[in-house]
């Protein structure tokens, strides 16, 4: 199995920019529960695995990322190349953020076993599995 | 809106909830309806042994051949795409047709990349000549006109509607069904279900006429039921087999349902028609929702009868003969165990109760996508809908439950 990063980006912050780009290019704005849930599904249908986007954190490995600025640039017509390099936290600053509020683990499980209702369970746990991030 | 009559009007028959045309159930939905469902099609595109591309063209073109096997001339059906608000069809020469005006080129938007998007035009096309039809210029990607071009070989597309299922005729009067709320209200629905009908919501052929409906602020289709049916369900199974939360998949599709009541809802009852008929009859919100639910049983999605407003708990609204409940039926051989299924019944009345009771209509707010996404859509505030009925799943009628 492939060992890849690990990267983590703030929901809000990611929504944030994904309309703020929209709306720069004239636009319309869409609402973040319905950018969650389009990205979840459009994330399953081109990649083959789900992602949880409607949680505070979004969980994407190297490849992952890729997958995500083409489907924002093929179904939102935005490119996020560059903000999405800047919008992923350091690993520092996510131990921080780990400790103080606990949200990391939290989060990591409620992706799991929302995964698990779906039937995604071994693809998740393939890919995180265990000692995924590096 | 103008009045003149169109030339060659197709037959309409209404029944039990049912605008029907040549055999047919249609629906009138807006463009934003028609844009979001097309959008979430889309999106299942790289699903396996799945073609939303093909389905969204090919859902078409079967409905259209039972309209030819009704009796239905070809000059019928040009004018009837033009009557039903599609656009303008004509043929440019033996294998070319084009739409220089249409819903699908004109009127529908999208969320990403544009993309030739006259779908449904394509399998209207296959339907009258019979053979594979591909559009190769689209207004939406900057051509002055929809263009679609005949392959040699013949479609070979089967009629989807396998099953024979009747509508309900003993659909109970309103508020006078057992478990029914004692409503008083002065809103005459017999009376504004008659005003409706003499809209003139048709669109016209001949010179400087474009067969789209432009009405309530937005642009209306009288659209093929099974269309909308054959493409939702279709799409729906196939993102759940593949594991795709259905939670989400669902949520996609109440979404158009929720987008369609904001804006045609919407613009219905900020319209000087309802100014001018419902409006003098309603004393309160809840006569708005009756009047709303009134002018909603002319529209063809089926007969909705109001069953309890209970502000501080819960609004509950039955469906009769619901052209998504009936249209499974028609489908599927088998009924469901989720009686989740009404998609776009879900989203309507999740909208309407937001209307009244999130935003309030009555206030005349100003109805854009800056207020959809900010108030109208938000979370905070928002109710949450679920169906306990339905006719899918073998029940009498849909039944939706609208709660905090």
């Amino acid at each position: 199995m492939s060992q890849h990063n690990l990267n983590v980006i703030s929901s809000s912050e990611f929504f944030s920019i994904v309309n703020k780009k929209r709306i720069n290019n004239s636009l319309d704005e869409i609402e973040n529960t319905l950018l969650a849930r389009k990205m979840g599904i459009l994330f399953a249908v081109k990649t083959d695995n789900y992602v949880n986007f409607k949680g505070d954190y979004i969980e994407l490995n190297d490849p992952q990322l890729l997958s995500l600025q083409d489907i924002l640039e093929e179904y939102f017509d935005v490119n996020m190349t560059e903000e999405l390099k800047a919008m992923v936290i350091d690993e520092d600053e996510m131990k921080k953020k780990v400790s103080e509020e606990e949200i990391y683990l939290t989060t990591r499980t409620q992706s799991i076993i929302g995964a698990q209702n779906a039937g995604f369970l071994g693809k998740i746990k393939s890919l995180f599995g265990g000692n995924s991030a590096s | 809106m103008t009045t003149d009559n169109p030339t060659n009007p197709p037959q309409v028959i209404s029944e039990n909830g049912h605008n029907i045309i040549g055999g047919l159930s249609r629906v009138f939905h807006c463009n934003h309806y028609n844009a979001h469902l097309q959008m979430t099609v889309l999106m299942s595109k790289g699903l396996p042994n799945h073609h939303p591309e093909s389905l969204l063209k090919d859902a078409q073109t079967p409905l259209v051949e039972l309209l030819k096997n009704q009796g239905s001339s070809n000059e019928d059906l040009l004018n009837e795409f033009s009557f039903c608000g599609f656009g303008i069809l004509k043929q440019v020469d033996e294998n070319t047709w084009e739409t220089p005006h249409s819903h699908y080129g004109e009127a529908i938007y999208e969320h990403g990349k544009k993309y030739k998007s006259c779908f449904f035009n394509t399998g209207y096309v296959q339907g009258l000549i019979g053979k594979i039809a591909e559009e190769t210029a689209c207004q939406v990607m900057g051509d002055s006109s929809d263009i679609f071009t005949l392959h040699a070989e013949s479609h070979g597309l089967a009629n989807y509607l396998v099953n024979d299922y009747p509508l309900q005729t003993n659909v109970p009067e309103r508020f006078r069904f057992p478990g029914c709320q004692d409503f008083n209200t002065r809103v005459d629905e017999a009376q504004i279900m008659a005003a409706v009908a003499t809209l003139p919501l048709f669109g016209r052929q001949g010179e400087n006429e474009t067969g789209l409906i432009d009405a309530f602020g937005v642009v209306l289709t009288n659209h093929f039921s099974d269309y909308y049916n054959r493409i939702s369900y279709e799409t729906y199974f196939a993102m759940c087999k593949t594991g795709i939360p259905e939670e989400d998949s669902k949520e996609m599709f109440v979404q158009s349902g929720h987008v369609c009541a904001f804006n045609t809802f919407g613009g219905i009852m900020s319209s000087p028609e309802w100014h001018a008929v419902v409006e003098p009859m309603c004393d309160n919100r809840e006569d708005w929702m009756h009047g709303m639910v009134a002018v909603l049983n002319a529209l063809g999605w089926g007969i909705f009868r109001i069953e309890k407003i209970d502000v501080e708990k819960e609004f509950v609204i039955r469906a009769y003969n619901s052209y998504e409940g009936v249209g499974f039926r028609r489908m599927y051989s088998q009924t469901t165990d989720d009686r989740n299924i009404s998609f776009l019944g879900m989203g309507a009345v999740l909208g309407l109760v937001h209307l009244l009771w999130k935003v309030d209509i009555r206030e005349k707010p100003t109805l854009n996508q800056k207020f959809y996404v900010e108030q109208f859509n938000n979370p905070e505030n928002s109710y949450s809908v679920v169906q306990t009925h339905a006719i899918a799943a073998g029940d009498e009628y849909d039944r939706f439950v609208v709660s905090k």
